[in-house]
């Protein structure tokens, strides 16, 4: 009763804090983000989130997911001997959304966001992340690959999306029309708040931009196995062993009886 | 329908899937009496769990194996409690001096290519020496040449001299309890040097150095490893919070059952076949981590600890 008193509460929260918040505002554009509390129950296996609305028929929509930024500690890989493949250092990326997504429309390809000079002022995507984001410590002429290494890691979990195509329309009526952008959320993506912005342009130039904030959360058995494990970490070792125990126990009568006083 | 969510690794998983690891590994576990680790882990960090909370949930999934698996060598009486035990206390002084000297020795600096190359080849030479040996144990027994006592090694008069002589009865040897001590605590400290449980070591040193009956030595080192990883469990989940419960749980359903079969298996086979068969398995690990070295990696960076 109280735990679902809690989850209702939790929503009521996130409903009320998540309605969007319109960074340049035109009065003729509807957005509607479906939903906006993702929870994590203990058959959870990643979920969709879905954007969706009504815009001018000369718009355009690029949709972006993003994760609180943290300074993040890699392992670099190198050569050592000439031959041998090990590790040769560390690289601290500092200000590193967890997540990252970028979602176009037909029109406008990923290139385009770092050539060409008008969408370049939307900050979006790998490249101005790269342009924006700091690394320690930094060596001559590694810049680069190591991004690229970053990018390659972090696409792999699904934690770092860039999409063309991933935005799509439909005719509406009264020079408007409707646009479907689908979000896969991988289950690898942490518990936590996130903001997804979506931005509406004209002439490749912006016009409208909201931000609403998702967010995503545990219940149930994995909210309580979390909760036990981070704040009471040694009851939770001594319980995980002991019931590993009781298992094996168990699993030894079990198969003396099948096998006959062996 | 059948994934379910591991809150501590932060990702879904496939039951089936983790419940047939488990009971492949168990398998094994209970045939050599291996922890499995050095299999587990990697196959883990394939479906995506992070390799910290791999390692620190398959200790505790190998708690509830090796608790079957001992069981079931117990009946078969092939568990030698006394010698298990001076093993244990020479592996917790070991352990302990042996994270100890890893401090040191990565201050140093380049620690990782020098321990990575120096499991590579002890793993090369206790698995060739394994083999070859088994392979000749075997061709004598086909020939049944009229056996001629035995010359008493250098080494076994050595051990002769120590004082506290004991006599193992379950393992038919006698010697002081300073050995098993000492090697107990020589095998601690490569564990904790190279991170890994340490079956793949202690198993070769009970049968070489001890001198113990294989099937004895399988059972004792599922003993010895119970203990090892019910510490480090508790250790992991208390510090660092890596330990994923309903991932071992699942891996456990499996491993336990695994044991099982696996023990049975052990009874049936010879002493020189399960020595071959452990032998290979320790050359596939070493093959496994050289080409782990040689091979490019596909990416050039990973997440560092506790991701």
């Amino acid at each position: 009763m109280l735990k679902r008193l809690m989850i209702t509460l939790i929503l009521m929260g996130v409903c009320l804090s998540a309605r969007s918040a319109p960074c340049i505002a035109n009065s003729n554009v509807s957005i509607n983000i479906e939903p906006r509390v993702i929870t994590i129950g203990a058959n959870y296996n990643g979920a969709q989130i879905v954007v969706k609305g009504s815009i001018p028929m000369d718009a355009e929509v690029v949709v972006q997911v993003k994760g609180d930024g943290h300074d993040t500690e890699f392992l670099k890989k190198g050569h050592v001997l000439g031959v041998l493949w090990m590790n040769t250092g560390s690289v601290t990326f500092h200000n590193l959304p967890q997540v990252y997504m970028v979602y176009l429309p037909e029109s406008i390809s990923i290139s385009q966001l770092s050539s060409d000079p008008q969408l370049r002022q939307l900050k979006t995507g790998f490249v101005s992340l790269e342009q924006n984001t700091s690394i320690t410590p930094e060596e001559k002429g590694e810049r680069g690959f190591l991004f690229q290494e970053l990018f390659k890691l972090k696409t792999t979990e699904g934690l770092y999306v860039e999409q063309e195509k991933a935005v799509t329309y439909q005719p509406a009526n009264d020079g408007m029309k409707a646009f479907t952008c689908a979000i896969n959320i991988p289950c690898k993506i942490k518990p936590g708040s996130y903001t997804i912005t979506t931005s509406l342009l004209k002439n490749k130039t912006l016009f409208h931009s909201e931000e609403s904030p998702i967010k995503i959360t545990e219940i149930g058995f994995p909210a309580f196995i979390t909760g036990l494990a981070f704040q009471h970490g040694t009851l939770y070792g001594v319980l995980a062993t002991l019931i590993a125990i009781i298992a094996g126990l168990l699993m030894g009568v079990l198969f003396k009886g099948g096998k006959g006083g062996h | 329908m059948w994934h379910l969510y591991l809150p501590i690794a932060g990702s879904s998983i496939n039951i089936i899937f983790i419940f047939t690891i488990g009971l492949g590994v168990g398998l094994l576990s209970g045939i050599f009496g291996v922890g499995g680790g050095f299999l587990m882990t990697p196959l883990l960090m394939m479906l995506g769990i992070p390799p910290t909370v791999a390692a620190a949930s398959d200790s505790n999934q190998i708690v509830g194996a090796s608790t079957s698996g001992t069981l079931a060598h117990y009946r078969m009486g092939n568990v030698d409690f006394k010698m298990g035990l001076l093993l244990l206390i020479g592996g917790f002084l070991g352990s302990t001096t042996g994270v100890q000297l890893i401090k040191t020795l990565r201050g140093l600096g380049n620690a990782d290519f020098l321990i990575t190359i120096s499991y590579v080849l002890m793993l090369g030479f206790v698995g060739g020496y394994m083999f070859f040996e088994s392979i000749q144990g075997l061709q004598k027994k086909r020939a049944a040449t009229i056996s001629v006592p035995k010359k008493e090694s250098g080494y076994a008069r050595l051990m002769k001299k120590l004082p506290y002589q004991t006599v193992f009865e379950k393992s038919g040897v006698e010697f002081s309890i300073f050995l098993p001590i000492f090697l107990g605590f020589f095998v601690g400290v490569l564990a904790a040097i190279m991170g890994v449980g340490g079956g793949f070591i202690m198993v070769p040193v009970m049968v070489y150095l001890l001198r113990m009956p294989m099937h004895v030595v399988v059972g004792t080192s599922l003993f010895q490893i119970l203990f090892t990883c019910i510490n480090v469990t508790i250790m992991q989940a208390a510090t660092n919070h890596t330990v994923d419960f309903m991932l071992a749980l699942l891996l456990l359903l499996g491993s336990t059952i695994g044991a099982q079969f696996g023990a049975k298996i052990s009874k049936k086979l010879g002493g020189d076949q399960l020595k071959i068969l452990l032998a290979i398995l320790v050359l596939l690990v070493m093959v496994k981590m050289l080409f782990s070295l040689l091979l490019p990696p596909d990416i050039m960076l990973a997440y560092k600890g506790g991701h």
